[in-house]
Order: C-alpha cells, then sequence, then structure tokens
C-alpha cells in the first residue's frame, strides 16, 4: 500500500509548458523558450507575467547558438522587463538545477512567483562537433583529452554491469523498448516509434555495449515551470501540484572513484528528497529517471532502492516499471524517446510530473497515463553521476 | 621530482615518460594529480613516481567519438587500475578487442598527438605539446 505524504509543501507548481522536442529547424532556442512560455502561460489564465519576480533558465553550452546570457534576453523579449533572469548550469541536470534554484529563492522568502526553465538548442552542430560540445561535460584535461565522451563513460559503467552483475545487453534493450513504448503517444516527445529489442540490438555501435538505440537522441528542446509560495498556489489554479522534497548531490570524476557500478549522487539525493517527504520509494506512483542512456536506467532503479544492487536488469524483464505495472518509470517515454536537450531534461520530467499529478491528467493518451497517481519522484544527473538533483511531488486533488 | 603537481607539471613530466601521482599521509594513491586525497581527503600530499603497470576494469569500443579527438574510431577506451592503486583512463594503443579484457595487463604510455585542426574555440595554449594517456597490451 502506497503511503501519502503528510509533509509540508515547500513551493508548489501552478503550470507548466514544453516545446516540443526535436531537430527544430527554423527556431532558435529563445523561440523555443518562447514556445514553452505560450504553453505555461495559456493554461494559466490567472497568472499574469507582472506577477513573476525571478526567471532561472538551465542551459548547459552556449557554444551551440553561440550566445551567453540568454535568460536575460529570454525574459525581456517575452515582456517580462527587468526580473533577474539568471543561468543555471549543471551539465545535464541544469534543468533540475534551474528548479531547485527557484526553490530556494522562494523558500527564503525572496520571490512569490518564480519562472523555473531550461533550454538546449543542440541541431545547430554536426554529430561529432555535439560530441565534442558534450565532452566539455567531463573533465577536459584527463578525461576529454584522453578520448573520453559522455557514451563512452556511460558504457565502461554498462560493461563493468554486466561482469559483476551478468546484466545482458538484451536487459539493456528492454528500458529502450518500454521507454520507446511510452513516449508514442507523447506529443512533446522526438522518437515516437516502437522500437523491438532486435531493434536496438542491431543498431549500429557507439561505444561498445551500448548501440544508437540505447542512447537517447540529440534533440532541441525548452521547458518552464511556474513556481509559487504553496499559500498563494489556489490564487492561479484548482489543481497546483506540490514539491514536497528536493536534494542534490556531486561527486567527484569517475577516475578517482573505486565504485563504477553506481552513483553516490543518486543515493544521497534520493534518500534526503525521501526523508524530507517522509516517504519511500514505492510510495511513488511514478518515476521519470534519467536514461540518457538505457543502462542509465538499470543504475537509477538500484540506487534509488526499487531493488537491490545488481538487480537491475531484472526489474526491467519483470514488467513492474511498465505503466501498468507496481512503480511506472518514465511514462513520459523518458529522455530515451523525447530526446534529450541536454539541460531541458530536468524541467521536462518535471513538466510530465506535473500533468500526470494534476488536470492535465486527462490529456495524457491512456497509453501512457499512470491512473489516479498521487505521488511521483524524479531523478535527474549530471554527467556520469557528477551531479544529481532529486525532487519528490503531490497531487493535490 | 616535481614539489607541485599541477596538470601541466603531469603533463610535462609525462612527456619525459614519466607517470607521477600524488600520495598522502595515510599510503592512499592519487592520479590524476587533485588538491586532496582521493580516499581520505587529505591535503598532506607527496609526489611519487609510478611504474605505469596495471589491469583493465572496464572498457569500451568507441565508435562515435568527439571532432576534437585525433585518434580515428573505433578506437578502445579502457579504465585501469595502476598496481599500486589508483585508476588511469586512457586509449589502449594498436587495439584488437579480441584481446582485450577484464583484467588485461596493461602500460601506460605517453605519447604526442596533435588535432588535425584547430578551427574552433579551444584552450590552444596550454594543451600546445601536451601528450596523452595511452595503454600498451603487456606480453
Amino acid at each position: 500500500m502506497k503511503k501519502a505524504s503528510s509533509a509540508k509543501a515547500l513551493c508548489s507548481i501552478v503550470s507548466a509548458g514544453c516545446a516540443v522536442y526535436g531537430k527544430r529547424d527554423g527556431f532558435s532556442g529563445r523561440e523555443l523558450f518562447n514556445e514553452a512560455l505560450d504553453e505555461l502561460f495559456l493554461n494559466c489564465p490567472k497568472l499574469e507575467k507582472k506577477d513573476v519576480n525571478a526567471l532561472y533558465v538551465g542551459q548547459s553550452f552556449e557554444i551551440f547558438e553561440h550566445q551567453a546570457n540568454t535568460p536575460t534576453g529570454f525574459s525581456n523579449n517575452y515582456g517580462l522587463p527587468n526580473i533577474p533572469s539568471v543561468r543555471v548550469e549543471t551539465i545535464s541536470s541544469s534543468g533540475a538545477s534551474s528548479l531547485r534554484q527557484g526553490m530556494l529563492g522562494v523558500l527564503s522568502g525572496t520571490f512569490d512567483v518564480v519562472l523555473c526553465g531550461a533550454v538546449e538548442k543542440m541541431t545547430t552542430l554536426e554529430t561529432p562537433d555535439v560530441s565534442e560540445v558534450l565532452s566539455m561535460g567531463s573533465d577536459r584535461p584527463f578525461e576529454a583529452w584522453n578520448g573520453c565522451t559522455l557514451p563512452a563513460l556511460n558504457a565502461l559503467v554498462a560493461r563493468e554491469h554486466m561482469r559483476r552483475f551478468g546484466t545482458t545487453e538484451e536487459q539493456l534493450a528492454l528500458v529502450a523498448v518500454k521507454n520507446h513504448r511510452n513516449g508514442f503517444e507523447n506529443p512533446k516527445a522526438f522518437l515516437r516509434k516502437i522500437v523491438t529489442v532486435k531493434d536496438v540490438l542491431e543498431s549500429r555501435k557507439v561505444c561498445t555495449p551500448l548501440k544508437l538505440l540505447d542512447c537517447s537522441p540529440i534533440a532541441d528542446g525548452a521547458s518552464c515551470l511556474a513556481i509559487c509560495k504553496p499559500e498563494m498556489a489556489r490564487m492561479y489554479t484548482d489543481s497546483p501540484v506540490e514539491i514536497i522534497g528536493t536534494a542534490q548531490a556531486s561527486d567527484c570524476d569517475v577516475v578517482f572513484r573505486d565504485e563504477l557500478v553506481g552513483f553516490k549522487t543518486t543515493r544521497i539525493a534520493a534518500k534526503k528528497a525521501l526523508e524530507m517527504a517522509g516517504q519511500n520509494i514505492f510510495d511513488m506512483d511514478l518515476v521519470e529517471v534519467h536514461d540518457a542512456f538505457t543502462i542509465n536506467e538499470i543504475v537509477a532503479y538500484e540506487d534509488l532502492g526499487m531493488c537491490a544492487k545488481g538487480d537491475g536488469g531484472k526489474l526491467i524483464e519483470s514488467g513492474e516499471t511498465k505503466i501498468d505495472g507496481s512503480i511506472p518509470v518514465n511514462p513520459s517515454g523518458g529522455l530515451k524517446s523525447k530526446g534529450h536537450p541536454i539541460a531541458s531534461s530536468g524541467i521536462g520530467q518535471a513538466y510530465e510530473v506535473f500533468n500526470q499529478l494534476g488536470e492535465g491528467a486527462t490529456k495524457i493518451a491512456p497509453s501512457r497515463r499512470v491512473k489516479d497517481a498521487k505521488s511521483a519522484m524524479t531523478h535527474s544527473m549530471g554527467g556520469a553521476g557528477l551531479d544529481v538533483s532529486v525532487h519528490i511531488f503531490r497531487a493535490s486533488k | 621530482m616535481v614539489e607541485k603537481l599541477t596538470v601541466d607539471a603531469f603533463y610535462r613530466e609525462a612527456k619525459a615518460g614519466k607517470l607521477l601521482g600524488l600520495k598522502c599521509d595515510q599510503g592512499h594513491l592519487t592520479v590524476p594529480p587533485r588538491r586532496t586525497c582521493r580516499v581520505c581527503l587529505s591535503a598532506n600530499l607527496e609526489v611519487v613516481e609510478l611504474s605505469g603497470k596495471g589491469k583493465i576494469i572496464t572498457y569500451t569500443d568507441v565508435y562515435s567519438k568527439s571532432r576534437d579527438y585525433p585518434m580515428n574510431a573505433p578506437y578502445t577506451l579502457a579504465f585501469v587500475n595502476l598496481v599500486e592503486g589508483a585508476n588511469v583512463l586512457g586509449v589502449v594503443l594498436n587495439s584488437d578487442s579480441s584481446k582485450i579484457s577484464y583484467g588485461r595487463d596493461v602500460r601506460v604510455k605517453f605519447q604526442v598527438v596533435q588535432a588535425a585542426s584547430a578551427d574552433s574555440i579551444r584552450p590552444i595554449s596550454p594543451e600546445k605539446e601536451r601528450p596523452r594517456i595511452f595503454f600498451e597490451l603487456s606480453d
């Protein structure tokens, strides 16, 4: 039996928006962010632009558009003049970090209403250049300089997990199969196609044992949440979603660690966030985890405590993380199917949770809707376990 | 022996064939250099020369590489545990996947390999002439 939380709400989400992810030719990062903001304000007519006190924007790399200081341009171009507009960066978890920074602004009493967004416009460069840019998220003098890429670091983890625990390439492929099925009916997802285990196994090698369909696709994307003090939420919507747990942890580069088959950052952040919420992982009705690579989801199962260390492969096989399983993981389709516009992924996860737990649930296709969902977790990771943020959410309906 | 093992000093010595690491007062080894011991966080570190010998723990054949890494893909990236106890990441020279497995003995070898072009914004100056970390398979 899942236990409801009676924890105090930290902040409430009153609206959310997300640009369609994909290769968005003809749209700059700023315009994709506008798309997310248009949805956010359209769905929350009582929220006026003048109510917004600050904007935080996760963005990992400015080199894609040769544009720094993006948040100032975003707010002032959108008609949110003169508000503090700040960029936040922790590579792939930049969006989740943006949410945390916004929450801290509200919790400190400085702001009433904050927009927490994220953006990444990636398809301006060819893939080998994107790989070079992404490898800036690893340690330059010792990792990138010596041939490491982010997929390669995760491949090292995958091979060690397979050796230690007998995890198979088929089990990794099952993560892609599940998440593509979920993403198939997500109108925001980039790769809306069903894939089979055979498709994954036969897709071209990226970094062995990881193949193309084990990796989340390069994509353009933007997303944004409007959060406020919990006591103000009903001024804006009848179905706010409350954030009742938030935690973040960082770690040293992979080469300094002796543990390759798990990420301490996930364990620390999840434990703290769940403690704040007064819940455990099995109280969650759905979990959005960082699945930039299929191995990440397997390892996240273990580090989040959904199964014992080493049993992640068996958990995906059991079907318990499918939509109709006991703990659905990545009903959105995950980064795997939606696409991974680096920073945007962390906010994109919260966008999914806001809709699953709020009145947006009725608009979600039944094939990927979690019935009567009341509690949810998001898990967002930067690099190979370098930074993790975990958030716990509660429906107010 | 260098007193302060900066990144630059590490690679300068590497160019002369020396693999340097840091040993703390508890005897833990840290490679590559950083301000504190990777195990106990002691800031009391002494520069030591290492054998360069180690074993492959895990590896990957990289088919999709970063534009600025100068070796041709596919190449094999390995995570190696040195006999003295720290880890090093690098690419296996003349790699033939069939010869690589968990526990395979290797030895660190430094080589200068410059990127083909510099038509991008990269920290050219400190990296000029800097060698890269490779591994040779031991017999």
